[in-house]
């Protein structure tokens, strides 16, 4: 007798196992179709750098899922070449994942460390130079030399000359602080921030013949407090040393018809007329 | 003798433009200071004190794409690196920032480190914008209610397009950044 049942069940089996490799091929090209779609999708990320963790966390979901089908739908087929890309998607955003963002700030440091170095004296033209010289030889002879004030920028082309060609109107040069004295000042004022005390250290530098610096302080001045009188004369002063004339001549014009300051006026004047060079 | 007077004078210049350049920078003349920086760098490009006053020269005379050069120079000290990435930040802002404007380059949601310097503050608030098609954005400041800033792109005709920034206080316009 054959037995039915059994001839039924075998052919059940065979009718399976035929058509296994039609359902192995089936998978593996969806697969494969999504790999291509993944790869796709993953250019264009990287081109516009969207390094957005939300976006990036679903793109893991789907592949964990697709790791899931694959596994589900043929255990045949155990390479995971298709996740590959997804490491690569693991390792882009580093960047992002900081919720916080650091904020850097500058170091400043510098700028008093600058400040502080011992070689701090700018440098100086010919004429200063001389004039230094001048007042080193004061110092020298425990004297004071007396010149006109008019003349100090003379002194310091033709000394000799001046002291012998008016010797009646006087004034003391000598050399009362030293480029360390006003460098404490110059701490003091940063601390403090002081207009007298940038208004004394411009006319130091002013005695000097620093005219560079006392400009400088003068305009700081100017800046803290610009009703300060005396700021204004010693910037205009400055400014004429250092071969801005017009300038000083604006500047003292537009003071005098804010304030009509009188010694601003007498300055002006000064300037104007060639007294004061 | 004269070796010595030579090396002498050289110090005294040396500590001299550093001075000058510090008085120009207090003076807030950035670009003098930038420039003045960038003709005596092949000279001092060790000195981080030097680079260091060049590049925040630069920086605020709006000059980012010049901090390339101190950027790569200051490496010696940590204050040094400390700017140097400051710098580095502002500069790819700046890139990333006009990239966005003139090209449509998506930099929704983008978190990078920040800096206290205006181009960051206004890249902080864009990127954190849902939409980027207006012609130009406002922003208020976080910290001054009065400030704002206005951000555009300029295409003026001519070979590229300039990114603007624009400071306002009680809607008067104070400053403009223009970089490209």
């Amino acid at each position: 007798m054959i037995n039915i049942r059994e001839l039924e069940q075998r052919w059940i089996k065979y009718k399976i196992k035929s058509y296994i490799p039609y359902g192995v091929a089936l998978s593996a090209v969806f697969v494969l179709s999504l790999t291509v779609y993944f790869l796709q999708n993953d250019k264009p990320k990287k081109e516009k750098q969207t390094l957005h963790v939300e976006k990036v966390q679903p793109a893991k979901q789907i592949v964990v899922q697709k790791q899931q089908v694959v596994k589900k739908a043929t255990k045949v087929e155990k390479k995971p070449q298709t996740i590959q890309p997804v490491k690569t998607i693991k390792k882009q955003p580093t960047v992002v994942r900081t919720e916080k963002t650091n904020i850097i700030k500058p170091s400043m440091n510098f700028i008093e460390e600058i400040e502080n170095q011992p070689m701090q004296i700018i440098e100086e033209k010919p004429q200063q130079k001389k004039q230094h010289i001048v007042e080193e030889k004061v110092i020298e002879k425990n004297m004071v030399v007396e010149v006109v004030p008019q003349e100090v920028v003379q002194v310091q082309q033709e000394e000799k000359v001046v002291e012998k060609k008016q010797p009646k109107k006087m004034i003391k040069i000598s050399r009362e602080s030293s480029h360390g004295d006003i460098n404490k000042l110059v701490k003091r004022f940063k601390k403090t921030n002081s207009p007298q005390l940038s208004l004394f250290i411009a006319k130091k530098y002013y005695d000097m013949g620093n005219y560079h610096q006392s400009y400088n302080y003068a305009l700081i001045t100017n800046q803290i407090d610009y009703n300060i009188e005396p700021s204004w004369i010693i910037f205009s002063k400055s400014l004429v040393k250092l071969g801005e004339k017009e300038q000083a001549i604006s500047t003292l014009r537009k003071y005098i018809q804010h304030t009509q300051s009188n010694n601003a006026q007498l300055l002006l004047d000064d300037i104007v007329s060639g007294k004061f060079r | 003798m004269k070796y010595i007077l030579i090396a002498l004078l050289s110090i005294n210049l040396y500590a001299s433009i550093k001075t000058d350049m510090l008085e120009l920078y207090k003076n807030k003349k950035y670009k003098e200071v930038c420039r003045e920086g960038f003709d005596n760098f092949q000279t001092y490009k060790k000195d981080e004190q030097y680079v260091s006053i060049y590049a925040f020269g630069c920086l605020n005379a709006d000059y980012i794409d010049r901090l390339t050069v101190p950027i790569a120079a200051l490496k010696y000290s940590k204050e040094a690196r400390a700017n140097a990435t400051y710098f580095s930040v502002i500069l790819m802002q700046k890139k990333m920032l006009y990239h966005a404007l003139a090209d449509g380059y998506n930099i929704n949601n983008l978190k990078l480190p920040s800096t206290d310097y205006i181009l960051s503050k206004v890249f902080d608030m864009y990127v954190k914008l849902k939409k980027h098609n207006k012609k130009f954005y406002i922003f208020k400041d976080k910290d001054n209610k009065k400030l704002m800033y206005k951000l555009y792109i300029l295409k003026d005709g001519q070979r590229v397009p300039k990114m603007v920034i624009e400071e306002y206080i009680d809607s008067k316009l104070i400053k403009q950044h223009t970089y490209w």
